[in-house]
């Protein structure tokens, strides 16, 4: 893929503007059940991809990201209900709370480390899920509905969800990838892969992982607010669901973290799952839980892994190329 | 001429080990100072306080005038601050070439011609070959290598190299004294080292210390015959002044 690399950012840039063509033409030939899946598919890759963010691009592991989804419906269907507002427009209000929820929790979390960080945020989430849950006013265990959407045609409503789904989703591949690409991306990794060294070279360490961390929990509340508006109806035991993370883990470590096409994979690898084997009952969570185990045990980096390290395949990594190898390898052939 | 980086009174205990014990010192532009020591003399943990990566609990340091005893690791780098690591701390996800890319592009405030920096770095510090290699898969020689070259890459005003001819053979011990006597003349620079003939080599002065107190301090040769310093590597009992 080496030869590739002159011509990749105009290969990425060409495949974003496709995937955006066919994102907006889907809508006029896939029928309205199929659009309701497809939305739910991508909401999920989208949460996948913000705890793939965290945990293989800023070196945050968090146990906690249903917190996020919570939130972001949560703020979504409250506003969009005591204002009367339209939830699509206000739609980026739920990413603005999540973040600043994010932000806030900050100087608590980041006091700690590793493990006790990624609990840490798993006990926020069930904290706010027990506060909401007995909270009348904001519609206790029995959850919310999305009041705004009663009044819209159905066609309109998915359609517009559908469109928000696919935006998160070519966010999570094209916004993912210009991310890690980035000075900031480079800054990331740096700090990811060593705090102490990190600091040495200049990078505030801090701010440079509350950055991400807020950048990420935001993303996720945005998908939160996508996936719930689909459904019409929130409830706190659904939102701050500890399964969330369950499905997140396993479609990242699956597909392979800190790698972009990973989470494809990890989510069509879930997706298929579910359809097959959901009627199975129990059965179908050992298949989850086996398919994990031996995926993990084969390749620690996942099927996109096996993949980049067998056949030499990279498509979406964010590796800066010096340019200083082709003479060397010219003299070793001479040699 | 005013000294670049200097030390006053600096002091650190950990626990009953003194790290630091009143050491002063000051280094100037286009200057090497040595220092040397018996493994556990305090040596790394003085670099650690240069750098901002443990606080004095007495003293102060000063880099070009200004008090930088409190201030953040990063901040002290951009200030022109620039050390390697004795056990090499690499990104190791990241290739070499992107080790030294980072350290050249958050190092300095301006944007622009990153690249050029990261890629003249390693083709002096020998890694040109190794360029796209992640670090983390580097053999122990070349991320060595490769402290030297993102310390180089921060463009500092002063070098703090901790170890790094150590493991070298004694033709690549003569290639790194070329490669840092050429950045000498624009550089304040610390290095630690127990290879002494490359330290005797470059260092206009060595500072000998144990136990963090200074025991010795001269030229390289005055410091290797200095009596304290034979006792402290030979084990030579020799009647010399009392140290703590």
């Amino acid at each position: 893929m080496k030869g590739l690399a002159p011509i990749r950012p105009t290969l990425v840039a060409a495949a974003a503007v496709l995937c955006t063509g066919l994102m907006i033409a889907t809508p006029w030939f896939v029928p309205e059940g199929n659009l309701r899946l497809m939305i739910e598919i991508f909401a999920v890759f989208a949460f996948a991809q913000g705890w793939n963010f965290l945990a293989g691009y800023v070196g945050i592991m968090s146990f906690g990201q249903q917190l996020f989804i919570g939130l972001g419906a949560y703020s979504l269907f409250l506003a969009s209900n005591w204002t009367g507002l339209n939830p699509f427009l206000i739609l980026p209000l739920s990413f603005v709370f999540s973040a600043a929820f994010a932000a806030a929790i900050t100087p608590f979390v980041f006091r700690l480390r590793d493990a006790y960080l990624a609990i840490s945020i798993w006990v926020i989430a069930e904290v706010v899920r027990l506060f909401i849950s007995q909270r009348d006013a904001l519609g206790s265990v029995s959850g919310l509905p999305l009041v705004a959407t009663r009044e819209m045609a159905r066609s309109v409503v998915a359609t517009s969800t559908f469109y928000y789904a696919g935006a998160l989703a070519i966010v999570s591949v094209f916004g993912l990838y210009y991310v890690s690409v980035s000075r900031l991306g480079l800054a990331l990794a740096a700090v990811r892969d060593n705090e102490g060294t990190a600091s040495a070279i200049g990078i505030n360490v801090w701010w440079t992982r509350f950055f991400g961390f807020v950048l990420g929990s935001g993303f996720t509340g945005l998908a939160g607010a996508v996936y719930y508006m689909s459904v019409f109806h929130v409830e706190p035991g659904g939102a701050f669901d500890p399964n969330w993370m369950v499905v997140m883990l396993f479609i990242v470590i699956i597909g392979g973290v800190g790698t972009i096409e990973g989470p494809i994979i990890g989510t069509a690898v879930y997706f298929l799952f579910r359809a097959w084997f959901a009627g199975t009952g129990n059965l179908y969570l050992m298949l989850l839980g086996a398919a994990a185990v031996l995926v993990m045990l084969i390749s620690p980096s996942g099927i996109w892994g096996i993949v980049k390290s067998r056949l030499g395949i990279d498509l979406l990594g964010a590796r800066r190329a010096s340019g200083l190898d082709a003479p060397t390898k010219k003299a070793r052939t001479a040699s | 001429m005013s000294p670049v980086i200097s030390v006053e009174g600096l002091t650190r205990r950990f626990g009953a080990i003194t790290v630091a014990d009143n050491l002063s010192f000051a280094v100037g532009s286009g200057e090497c100072l040595g220092i040397i020591g018996p493994n556990g003399a305090g040596k790394t943990s003085v670099f650690n306080m240069l750098a901002g990566a443990v606080r004095p609990q007495a003293g102060r340091i000063v880099l070009d005038g200004r008090d930088i005893t409190d201030a953040s690791q990063h901040a002290r780098t951009l200030m022109g601050l620039g050390r390697t690591y004795q056990v090499p701390q690499p990104f190791g996800l990241l290739t070499a070439y992107e080790n030294v890319l980072a350290a050249a592009t958050f190092s300095r405030r301006s944007r622009g011609g990153e690249a050029e920096v990261a890629r003249s770095v390693l083709v002096r510090t020998g890694l040109a070959a190794r360029a796209d290699v992640p670090a983390g898969s580097l053999p122990l020689l070349d991320r060595k290598r490769l402290e030297l070259a993102r310390a180089i890459a921060l463009k500092p005003r002063v070098l703090l190299l901790d170890e790094i001819a150590g493991g070298l053979t004694e033709a690549e011990v003569a290639q790194l004294v070329a490669l840092i006597r050429a950045l000498k003349p624009d550089l304040a620079i610390i290095w630690i080292e127990h290879v002494t003939h490359a330290l005797s080599a470059v260092a206009d002065r060595i500072v000998a210390i144990n136990f963090g107190s200074r025991i010795a301090e001269g030229t390289p040769a005055e410091v290797m015959a200095h009596p304290a310093v034979l006792e402290v590597y030979m084990g030579t009992v020799l009647d010399v002044a009392p140290h703590g």
